[in-house]
């Protein structure tokens, strides 16, 4: 497992990319918090002083927050490329971190046009798939027979999930075939990703699921770990948490990454000359 | 013959039930502007011709020459009334949903019970604005005076349009929900003489109560509710004529549609079943009264309801008796042996969430019945919210051009109460959200604009304002008042409230004159500082500084001698200094705990009559912790993050980081969704 080292970059990295938004919260909510007596509080107390505070200062927020997820996006773009370059090129000699970045900071805007393309594929299929919904809606409701409309909108929201995941596998897969050093377009690359997305949808999908499930996990049951057991929230063992929940999520997203690596290279790649 | 027969020992046998029924409960003098009705419906182009005579008795000191109608549908005539205005300038779907589909109310005939002619002194008024585009409000003058105690009858020939539905009246495809539809009585007021506002469109109606006989003609099968009892329906020619009765109400709406659209169907209310006996122990408790004092009637429900929407029928039935049972139990039996559920069919919701006497409609889409969506309460809210409209409206008519606040924020805060006790006693299972005052005290926060409650609402800035001020503050107004003076006193004033002012026009004053009555306090500070002005109320502590008392030392006079004090070594008491500030004008009670670190806690009242306060204790041991208003008595103020102050030198309790944990979740969810897309 030479790759840990990036595994906890990823963590690392993705933890840091929050830091301002972070700052900005503790600094201004935490000192006002912190006069709450333990037990019930008044109605909508917590939401209130929330507000009260961050109200001031949300510019700032906003901007830190969206800063924020673009860098988290950039860099997830750079890593991918990294290791998928290296991958190509490097990988009989071992991960070496410094080399995988540099590797991926020379074709980051390659894998930041296929990152690209897969936001703007989800969003016009979403679009579409909301706008089918409307017109549904409307013309049921013109009809004064609404009886499907449950069934329209669960429907909506499973095709959208579908839809979501999907694009995802098909970004990872085509982010591998982009590294084919024969590739230059993005868009050819992310449609050969929903090609092969679509050949193998059984594999692709227990790929993501077996990845995916525990990161999910991960993600979410610290916050009610916290929630249910107060003493969890606590400086060192919420830190400790923390991390060990962000590195298993950093684990399984280099892992399903990794997993979508040809098995034999797409090409004898690792003597061809470098794009 | 003998149908005829038949119909008149039928209307005859509803009659006298609905006097059976309704007498005892209406036995206040109800009878001022009574109307008797015919209309017919032109399904097609969803037009009434009408004629009503309506007799008015003069019940104020004072005499009048003139009468004033409401022509409600007018402010659908054209982009110029009044209400096409006020709509233009929000940010919501306007009048061109109107263009060229127009609603008006043209009268035709208008004459004294003698036949003298009003129709050619007719002339539109417009009082609130002198908008001439606008002729929702009509004079007639009188060919002499009507005194006290004395009766006019007028006949009135009259055609209606029903606009496209909007504003809570109008048609959509077949089904019609026919409100403020007829040429209608404004209220006389004595010297102030007639009180009768243009249409708006963020303001109800006025109007004094009386009884009402409506004959409709509907096409032949078509569904129908309406204010008050059926008491026959017959065939005649094409149609199917159905007449209506109803006493001591001040208004009259119906609708009418397909059997093919709408089912319509009645349900019992029976107190013995369909009241929770988890409630009838609650409302006995706090209203301290007994089971008898608190025994309902029995009475029916009519639904209407899209026939697409049969799977939420259980909810809606559910939510209707419970509503009926949760009001009657603090406010008194509803006092009618009908109420009439509207649930408008798919394209017609514009006409939801409105109440008239004795009908109301609700807002429910089939959507509710979707597991992504039926976790809301909205279908059991709003029938909660128009039922409280049948006591705070339908009972207590007060003026909802003046005083909107007065009946919508006393019933936003009832529905808030009642549907608070349909979650917490598990009666609504698939809501597991519990409510509370959370959410109105967010968006009352998030408005920075002074709230004034104590306007109309066509003077509000925007129809936002207009909601905050007319239905969320307000209900939190009344609910500070239950965390001041207790939750049970609050419930018996508001049911003295009820009692003493049914079948009247309360006033704000009369609610102040009332709940201070009844809760042996004096709400002058309470009416001026809340009610009648945009002052929000804002405590802070401001610092708190412990100061170590050291034993005195030098030279004291005693027995008769200047002597040296003894310092005996031993540590002195504390000396706390609390400094607690009143941030705007809003002066009142508030209750201030104090947290003392051997972790004893004691309450203390402050008046709030000063600016500002020091409280000096001297005491063995130091506070940590301060805070204003402990328990959210004043649910009103939103600022709150300066009611807390603890001292930094002691460990924090736990729950502090709750609110940042779950941030920080939030946080780490986001990072997880970003990166696929990388």
């Amino acid at each position: 497992m030479d790759q840990w080292r990036i595994v906890v970059v990823v963590f690392v990295v993705s933890a840091l990319v929050f830091v301002p938004a972070r700052l900005v919260l503790w600094t201004m909510v935490g000192p006002a918090l912190a006069g709450l007596p333990q037990g019930d509080h008044p109605d909508g107390e917590i939401i209130l002083i929330l507000i009260e505070l961050v109200k001031p200062v949300w510019l700032p927020l906003v901007l830190a927050f969206i800063s924020g997820c673009i860098t988290l996006w950039a860099w997830t773009v750079l890593w991918h490329a990294g290791l998928v370059r290296w991958f190509h090129y490097s990988r009989k000699s071992g991960v070496r971190l410094a080399e995988t970045l540099s590797r991926g900071l020379f074709g980051w805007w390659r894998w930041a046009r296929l990152g690209l393309t897969s936001v703007v594929v989800l969003v016009l299929v979403q679009s579409a798939i909301a706008a089918v919904y409307i017109t549904l809606e409307e013309r049921a409701i013109g009809a004064f027979d609404d009886s499907m409309l449950g069934i329209y909108l669960e429907t909506g929201i499973l095709l959208g999930l579908m839809a979501a995941g999907v694009i995802w596998m098909a970004t990872l897969r085509g982010a591998w075939v982009l590294g084919d050093s024969r590739r230059r377009s993005a868009i050819a690359a992310w449609f050969a990703g929903l090609w092969g997305t679509i050949r193998q949808p059984v594999r692709s999908l227990l790929t993501l699921v077996t990845w995916m499930a525990p990161a999910l996990v991960a993600a979410i049951v610290p916050t009610f770990l916290g929630w249910w057991f107060e003493s969890l929230r606590a400086m060192i063992p919420g830190t400790i948490l923390g991390v060990v929940a962000g590195l298993l999520v950093a684990f399984c997203q280099v892992g399903l990454f990794l997993s979508f690596a040809p098995v034999s290279g797409l090409t004898d790649t690792a003597s061809s000359k470098e794009p | 013959m003998r149908q005829r027969y038949t119909r008149a020992v039928k209307s005859l046998g509803c009659i006298v039930c609905l006097l059976v029924v309704t007498l005892p409960v209406i036995a206040q003098d109800t009878d001022i502007a009574s109307y008797d009705i015919d209309v017919a419906l032109d399904a097609e182009s969803h037009r009434l011709s009408g004629s009503e005579t309506i007799r008015w008795r003069n019940t104020t000191s004072a005499a009048t020459s003139e009468l004033w109608f409401h022509l409600y549908l007018n402010a659908f005539a054209s982009t110029g009334s009044t209400f096409a205005r006020e709509l233009s300038r929000e940010p919501i779907e306007g009048i061109r949903k109107l263009d060229g589909d127009w609603g008006w109310t043209r009268v035709t005939r208008i004459q004294l019970s003698d036949g003298t002619d009003l129709l050619s002194g007719m002339s539109f008024e417009r009082p609130d604005d002198g908008n001439v585009h606008d002729f929702t409000v009509a004079r007639v003058v009188l060919p002499r005076e009507v005194f006290p105690g004395e009766s006019v009858t007028v006949e009135v020939d009259f055609v209606s349009q029903l606009p496209r539905v909007m504003a809570r009246t109008g048609y959509s495809g077949d089904f019609h929900m026919v409100a403020q539809w007829f040429p209608k009585l404004g209220v006389f007021e004595g010297d102030d003489g007639w009180n009768c506002h243009q249409f708006h469109l963020s303001t109800e109606f006025f109007a004094d109560f009386g009884d009402y006989r409506v004959r409709m003609t509907i096409p032949r099968g078509w569904v129908v509710g309406a204010t008050g009892e059926e008491v026959f329906r017959e065939p005649v020619g094409t149609g199917d004529v159905v007449e209506f009765r109803a006493r001591g109400v001040h208004d009259f709406a119906w609708t009418t549609a397909p059997p093919d659209l709408m089912d319509v169907f009645d349900v019992e209310f029976d107190p013995g079943r369909h009241v929770p006996m988890v409630w009838l122990e609650r409302a006995s408790e706090l209203l301290d009264l007994g089971a008898a004092d608190l025994e309902l009637p029995p009475m029916t429900i009519r639904f209407l309801v899209p026939k697409t929407h049969g799977v939420l029928i259980p909810r809606m039935i559910r939510a209707a008796r419970l509503s009926v049972a949760w009001f009657g139990l603090y406010f008194g039996p509803y006092p009618h042996a009908r109420l009439t559920v509207v649930s408008p069919p798919p394209d017609a919701r514009a006409a939801g969430g409105m109440e008239y006497p004795t009908l109301f409609t609700t807002g429910a889409s089939r959507l509710d019945a979707s597991p992504v969506f039926s976790w809301r309460t909205a279908i059991e809210a709003v029938t909660a919210h128009e039922f409280g409209h049948q006591y705070f409206q339908g009972m207590l008519a007060s003026n909802e051009f003046e005083e909107a606040w007065l009946d919508e924020g006393l019933t936003s805060w009832a529905e808030n109460r009642c549907v608070s006790d349909f979650i917490r006693d598990g009666l609504v299972p698939d809501a597991p959200l519990a409510r509370d005052w959370g959410m109105d005290r967010v968006l009352v926060s998030l408005e920075d604009h002074p709230l004034v409650m104590d306007r109309p609402n066509w003077e509000q800035r925007r129809i936002l304002d207009a909601f905050l001020a007319t239905y969320i503050k307000p209900a939190l107004a009344v609910e500070t008042l239950g965390g001041l003076y207790g939750e049970d006193r609050l419930l018996q004033a508001v049911r003295d409230y009820v009692r003493e002012h049914r079948y009247t026009h309360p006033t704000g004053d009369d609610l102040r004159a009332s709940l201070e009555r009844s809760l042996g306090e004096d709400l002058g500070w309470f009416f001026d500082g809340v009610i009648r002005s945009d002052q929000r109320p804002d405590w802070a502590v401001l610092e708190v500084r412990h100061h170590w008392i050291r034993p005195a030392r030098g030279m004291t006079w005693s027995d008769g001698g200047w002597q040296e004090l003894d310092d005996d070594g031993k540590s002195g008491p504390w000396r706390v200094e609390i400094d607690l500030g009143r941030r705007t004008e809003l002066i009142g009670p508030v209750e201030v705990e104090l947290h003392w670190e051997t972790g004893r806690t004691e309450r203390r009242i402050w008046d709030g009559r000063d600016r500002w306060i020091r409280w000096t204790i001297e005491s063995p041991e130091v506070v940590i912790r301060v805070v204003v208003d402990p328990d959210g008595a004043w649910v009103l103020e939103t600022r709150r993050a300066d009611n807390y102050w603890h001292d930094e030198e002691w460990p924090r309790d736990p729950d502090h980081t709750e609110p940042l944990w779950w941030l920080e979740g939030a946080l780490r969810l986001v990072g997880f969704l970003i990166v696929p897309w990388g």
